[in-house]
């Protein structure tokens, strides 16, 4: 006992098969012990009315609850969407369950009754087996009814079903209260319960909207399922076989129970089966509707996917021929010289079309004004004669212009096998796959042009990497003074330049150049200066001298509007003695024990003019340092950087920087970096930043 | 969008005067290129720029008048600049462009100097 009281409650949580098998296995001790039970009801002859009532009963609807978890036990879990497919099913498997067990009545021996009780023992055993038989039927229709109102829930269905479960154990009830009024009452409610049962299937707009096919299909086995139902129903009013006493002694109600259910039964189906052959003549509208927006609904997704313009054209011309039931399409495209090219076709001879094509007939036609033309036949007409000479099958066609930004693309075009083969509305269908088509190529477009773009990005991005690297990676330890810089290009790439060199002598340099104009231009100068002043630095020995030689190798070597100004300064490791050199640069600020300078010998921007002009106007200045004394080199690119509300750095703000607190250049620097990139606050970036800071450190011997 | 420069020239004799309003920067300098490059195509050597309204030059402006000073100069001609308001020479200043061009404080002395030039040159000949 024990070991059946665990499997029970083990089953409950195992899978489906388990507790299938442990209904099948409750099911069938129930259906023993209720046939034992009636041999010995039947051998001893107790015929106790209650007794036997209360027997049947229990039994009896124990077995029918049995019955419907089994059924839930063998349902497959619903898929949204699919649901016309689902009922499908269900109805196909019910109309099976029904006619197998009216083939079963048909060919079984009719169980002898005498006075409303069991014959002979032959009975007791058939009766019970076509009792628990014909149970399933009204099983099978609540469970079906319940199951699909609630699918296709409206608001009042719940009401509604509540409604008719009282009605039901209503008729029941009355049934064993009064069975002698019964049969005269018993009518209204089957009615009540119909009807209630026919207004909570109120959703069913569904079967409107079902292709001929599928309507089809949904008439023929609702037709199958009300006729086997209505069979049903009349064998057991009529007591043919046996049935009602069979069901009467199986359990009392259950008569009722499944007459009722009948009722039920047939009122449901009549609902889908007189609305699918209504709505019969809006099946081959709402069809193919349906197809249109399937077949639009598929090309938008083909859109979002394809990129490639031959693949949308492929799929553009394979879905119109489905759109429009055409025999073939193809589509043209035309180049600005006027070339015609097939860039898609589903026609079996691509020749063919291709001659076809180039008669110029059809080109002449499609391109006389940017509308659809709708050729509906071929005979009578010489033009086409060439056409037919190619393409033997062709009896009318429709073209639709595909544009791409207002501009004539191409031309779309189906084909059909037979003399006005399209209807009216193919035109339209077509407009809008060739606007579809356009959206897509458009798409198409766009994307390659932002993958494009995307490269270009890459490419910029590797090319201020590159520039970035000719820039100092490192500052040099030098004695006596600390050197900090930075530079922020405007764009990915800039023109701004500075550098830390040797000259000839040993002695140690700072450089600072701005190529005039700014983005990638400048940057090509940038760099190219770059390897100019490492190429001559080694044989320079004064700045005045590599300048020069550099103004030699870009004056006339370059575009003629472009420039460099340029500045260096040259510092001493071992004395404090400095050197200034401004070709066209912007002055050296410093601060000298808190007083401010600003240093700007005369010098022209390199590039500009021949080096002996050049070199007569380039002066050098020479000065000593003293300790803590900052200096700032810098480009024009602060002082024009803008603020939000369009103020300019300017050269007040320039000079608050020198006034920094500090003796670390680093901490200095990056002081500076922050105040310029704070005024710029939100502003794009207007010019190349850069900023070399130097802080002399050593006390003047 | 609004031009950001405006061009426009007045012709006395054979000089062109041509007038900046705006700004001359890396986007507007291409315009200031064909404009000068139309009339000296149409041999106007004697070019005088004024800067009067202009409100802002970048370096790009600046290349402009090298591009074409080799090829007036060689044409007897010149270009010369006037009226900067002096935030704009501060910066043709910085780069010594002084040094190579004629940049006069008012348009009348730039006119005077090529009137000048050619009477010298008259001379010269007689």
């Amino acid at each position: 006992m024990y070991s059946i009281i665990t499997y029970f409650f083990d089953s409950l949580q195992s899978k489906v098969q388990n507790r299938r098998k442990l209904i099948i296995f409750l099911i069938l001790s129930l259906f023993t012990v209720r046939l034992i039970g009636d041999f010995a009801i039947y051998f001893l002859d107790i015929s106790i009315n209650n007794y036997n009532l209360y027997w049947s009963y229990t039994i009896g609807f124990s077995i029918s609850g049995l019955l419907y978890l089994l059924m839930l036990s063998f349902e497959k879990p619903m898929t949204p969407n699919k649901s016309y497919e689902q009922f499908s099913r269900d109805l196909k498997q019910f109309v099976a369950v029904v006619i197998s067990f009216l083939f079963i009545i048909f060919i079984a021996p009719t169980p002898k009754f005498e006075a409303g009780v069991y014959a002979n023992s032959f009975a007791v055993i058939l009766s019970n087996v076509i009792g628990f038989l014909a149970l399933i039927i009204p099983i099978a229709v609540i469970r079906f009814v319940w199951k699909w109102l609630s699918i296709r829930r409206k608001k009042n269905t719940l009401i509604y079903l509540i409604i008719s479960l009282i009605l039901i154990k209503f008729a029941i009830v009355f049934q064993n209260l009064s069975p002698r009024n019964y049969s005269n009452f018993s009518i209204i409610i089957y009615f009540a319960v119909s009807l209630v049962i026919y207004l909570a299937n109120e959703n069913n707009n569904w079967v409107k909207k079902l292709e001929m096919k599928q309507k089809i299909n949904l008439f023929f086995f609702c037709l199958l399922a009300i006729g086997s139902l209505v069979i049903s129903l009349i064998i057991v009013s009529n007591g043919v076989f046996n049935l009602n006493l069979v069901l009467e002694s199986y359990f009392n109600g259950a008569q009722v129970l499944f007459k009722i259910s009948m009722f039920i039964g047939i009122f449901y189906f009549s609902k889908p089966f007189l609305i699918s052959i209504l709505s019969w003549n809006a099946g081959n509208v709402i069809e193919k509707q349906n197809q249109e927006m399937k077949n639009l609904a598929n090309f938008n997704q083909l859109i979002s996917k394809t990129i490639d313009r031959n693949e949308l054209y492929h799929h553009a011309a394979n879905l119109v021929v489905s759109a429009t039931s055409g025999d073939f399409s193809w589509i043209e495209t035309y180049s600005d010289e006027s070339k015609t090219n097939i860039n898609a076709s589903n026609y079996y001879n691509v020749s063919n079309l291709e001659n076809a094509i180039f008669t110029q007939i059809l080109q002449s036609k499609f391109l006389a004004n940017n509308e659809a033309v709708l050729i509906e036949t071929m005979i009578n007409n010489n033009d086409y004669d060439s056409i037919i000479k190619f393409i033997p099958e062709c009896r009318s066609l429709i073209a639709t212009p595909i544009f791409q930004k207002n501009k004539r693309l191409g031309t779309l075009v189906v084909v059909k096998y037979e003399d006005y083969g399209f209807e009216s509305d193919d035109l339209s269908i077509l407009n809008l796959f060739a606007n579809n088509l356009s959206i897509a190529l458009e798409n198409s477009t766009l994307i390659e042009s932002s993958i494009q773009s995307e490269q270009f990005k890459r490419e910029l991005d590797l090319a201020r990497e590159i520039q970035l690297k000719l820039l100092p990676q490192s500052t040099p330890k030098i004695n006596n003074y600390q050197i900090s810089g930075f530079s922020i290009p405007a764009e990915s790439v800039g023109g701004d330049y500075y550098d830390f060199i040797r000259l000839k002598n040993g002695k140690f340099c700072i450089l600072i150049g701005d190529v005039s104009g700014k983005g990638m231009s400048a940057a090509f100068y940038m760099a190219q200066i770059k390897g100019i002043v490492i190429a001559l630095a080694n044989e320079s020995n004064t700045l005045k001298e590599l300048f020069c030689k550099i103004n030699t190798a870009i004056y006339g070597n370059t575009e003629k509007k472009m420039f460099i100004s340029f500045a260096g300064l040259q510092i001493d490791e071992i004395s404090n003695k400095c050197v200034y050199v401004r070709a066209g640069h912007l002055p050296l600020y410093l601060s000298e024990n808190g007083a401010l300078h600003e240093i700007r010998p005369n010098g022209i921007g390199m590039g500009i003019t021949n080096t002996s002009i050049f070199e007569k106007n380039l002066e050098e200045f020479e000065f000593n340092i003293i300790k803590n004394t900052k200096l700032l080199l810098l480009t024009d690119g602060i002082l024009e950087n803008r603020n939000e509300e369009n103020e300019e750095f300017g050269e007040k703000n320039l000079l608050d920087l020198l006034t920094i607190d500090t003796d670390n250049a680093d901490e200095m620097n990056l002081i500076v970096k922050n105040r310029i990139l704070n005024f710029n606050g939100n502003m794009k970036q207007h010019d190349d930043l850069t900023v070399v800071t130097l802080i002399y450190t050593e006390e003047e011997n | 969008m609004e031009e950001k420069l405006k061009i426009s020239h007045r012709l006395k004799e054979e000089i062109a005067l041509v007038d900046l309003i705006g700004q001359l920067d890396a986007h507007t300098a291409p315009l200031l290129e064909t404009y000068l490059q139309n009339l000296i195509s149409d041999k106007f050597f004697k070019i005088i720029v004024n800067f009067r309204g202009l409100d802002y030059i970048s370096s790009a402006g600046l290349g402009v008048f090298m591009s074409f000073i080799e090829e007036v100069r060689a044409g007897n001609g010149d270009i010369k600049l006037s009226d900067m308001p002096s935030k704009i020479f501060k910066i043709f200043d910085l780069l010594g462009f002084p040094l190579l061009y004629e940049i006069t404080d008012k348009e009348d002395e730039a006119i005077e100097s090529f009137l000048n030039l050619n009477k010298a040159k008259e001379i010269n000949e007689q």
